[in-house]
């Protein structure tokens, strides 16, 4: 298993039962895992920064997630940069995709299409993205 | 001055005014440039005439209802002292003493030195007549409007001067005038049926747009919402599944890929529906990259080799050349793929084949996929890319029945990448499926 221990992970979902097991398989996959329920406590935890993957929900309560990655691309940029950012909702639809890729987010993932073994495979394929060799 | 010389004169000043006339199709414009264009531009206010009226016949009320008016001053001291306003003033057909009825049922021209006989009803014989002092009028002509042997309207005009001083080539003026007045009428009242047809279809297409978009919105979000819990228990069993939660036996192992296959193919139907959705509604975006079709190949390859070993299926793929680069929307070129080839896994009895061939020919992108299963009989051929057509009673128990969305969209992916796919099936023996698409 690669050495995970160094890279933080911020999971945003606000499905209890899913931010559970996403926090679960990421952790046993040795991340370190913060997570966050609501858009507000996202745009906080994001606004600080210093993640190296975040994944996204887009159907939030409070702030829904195209708008936070608005606010931190044109008013409240992070005081540490979150290095990747990949949407993981169940909202489908072309114009939302193609916002979040235009406000940064360097994948769109349909939750329903990916088992937690998968996500755990996206989590690293993007870790490793700015790195191939490790 | 010589009647070659009045007869041009008389053709030119019709020129003028047809030009005038014709040159609109705006209803309203037209009849008021009628209504003008004879006085100014023409000059016949020098030769005594004042008012012009034009009236038109309106089916509702069966009757010819003023329309417009000539800008002159006895024309306002006309309608000034009047006791109904100009465009209330109706005729009633069965009116048949009004010589305004009479010119339009005769078609022939009328004319009077009395306005009772043109305005009578609606208003009384003394009111009629007030106005005709007001406007200091001798004479009025009323000539009908007349289009492809149709009454259409009257106009009316009316001079200071006697009925014997007009002359000739003033009243063959008029009466040329009136057939062009008719034209026009007829085309602008033609043109504004079309425009307001125009504008209420166009109001309609807005409010399918909107119906449209509304219901885009709402199987978007319907989606979402049947995503989230279906995601939760793919999710949660799949950890059961790989023994997150601890040891399971092999019986518990076996009903959750149940749980777990039918969860999934939930999950394949609202995907599928969202794509319809899209795909009806034209808002379906293709993301075309260019990619390696042999990598493609390869992992579907992989992807169903298990299952045909399990079913001691002869399951085989073969691209020529071994590299073809095509640009298309890798993941649906991807889903058309799984479509087929689990159909002919579907529909092929163990011990079968399948095959899969890849080739190119004038730029486009060929893919057959042969199965040796039971084929398609001649009169379903044509139901099998139609929505929620499905083939498959008969199956053994272990085949999972389909939604009938899996050809039908497999047929608008590869339409939308501009492509063709057809079948060729021979009823016990097998069926090929080929798609074509544009290399690039």
């Amino acid at each position: 298993m690669p050495d995970n221990s160094s890279k933080r992970i911020l999971i945003v979902e606000d499905d209890t039962a899913l931010r559970d097991l996403y926090v679960q398989i990421l952790s046993d996959s040795n991340f370190q895992v913060e997570s966050a329920a609501d858009g507000q406590e996202a745009f906080e935890a994001m606004k600080k920064g210093g993640y190296d993957l975040v994944l996204l929900d887009i159907i939030l309560p409070k702030v829904d997630g195209l708008t936070i990655l608005e606010k931190l691309a044109n008013e409240a940029p992070p005081e540490k940069p979150n290095f990747h950012i990949v949407v993981l909702s169940n909202l489908g639809q072309d114009e939302a995709i193609s916002k979040a890729m235009g406000l940064g987010a360097q994948g769109y993932l349909i939750k329903s299409d990916y088992t937690p073994g998968q996500v755990v495979e996206q989590v690293n394929h993007f870790l490793n993205l700015d790195n191939p060799a490790s | 001055m010589s009647d070659l010389s009045l007869a041009q004169d008389t053709l030119k000043a019709l020129w003028k005014v047809t030009k005038i006339v014709l040159d609109t199709l705006d209803f309203n414009q037209v009849t008021q440039k009628t209504c003008d264009s004879l006085l100014n531009e023409l000059g016949y206010l020098n030769l005594g005439y004042r008012i012009i009226v034009f009236s038109l016949y309106k089916e509702d009320i069966n009757g010819l209802q003023r329309i417009s008016l000539s800008q002159t001053p006895q024309a306002q001291a006309a309608t000034s002292i009047s006791t109904i306003p100009f465009h209330d003033i109706v005729i009633p057909v069965t009116a048949t003493d009004n010589l305004c009825i009479k010119a339009f049922l005769e078609q022939k021209p009328q004319h009077t030195t009395d306005w009772k006989d043109i305005l009578s009803p609606p208003l009384s014989p003394e009111d009629a007549r007030t106005n005709q002092n007001a406007a200091g009028i001798k004479t009025s002509m009323i000539f009908p409007v007349v289009s492809k042997g149709k009454s259409l309207g009257t106009l009316i005009f009316s001079l200071v001067k006697d009925y014997s001083q007009v002359s000739a080539s003033e009243f063959d003026l008029i009466n040329g005038f009136t057939d062009i007045v008719g034209v026009a009428v007829q085309n602008s009242v033609l043109y504004s049926s079309l425009e307001n047809t125009t504008n209420k279809l166009n109001e309609a297409n807005q409010k399918l747009q909107e119906i449209d978009n509304l219901k885009d919105e709402f199987v978007s979000l319907a989606s979402h919402e049947l995503r989230t819990p279906m995601t939760a228990i793919k999710s949660y069993v799949w950890m059961v599944q790989n023994d997150k939660a601890g040891p399971i036996t092999q019986t518990t192992k076996k009903y959750l890929d149940i749980v777990y296959s039918s969860t999934d193919r939930l999950i394949h139907l609202v995907n599928d529906m969202l794509d319809i959705s899209r795909i009806e509604s034209g808002r379906f975006q293709l993301h075309p990259v260019d990619f390696d079709f042999s990598e493609l190949i390869h992992e579907i390859q992989t992807e169903f080799s298990a299952k045909a070993s399990e079913r001691n299926l002869n399951w085989q793929t073969r691209i020529d050349p071994s590299q073809i680069t095509v640009k298309a929307d890798r993941d649906k070129i991807m889903q058309v793929l799984e479509n087929l080839i689990g159909n002919a896994f579907k529909f092929t009895p163990d011990g079968g084949s399948i095959s899969l061939f890849a080739t190119t020919k004038d730029r486009q992108l060929v893919v057959s996929v042969t199965d040796t299963g039971r084929g398609i009989a001649g009169e379903d051929i044509p139901k099998l890319f139609t929505k929620f057509t499905r083939l498959g009673e008969g199956l053994p128990t272990l085949a999972k029945p389909g939604t009938g969305l899996g050809l039908y969209l497999a047929k608008q992916f590869v339409e939308l990448h501009h492509g063709q796919i057809s079948v060729e099936s021979v009823l016990g023996q097998g069926s090929t499926f080929t798609f074509t698409i544009p290399m690039d």
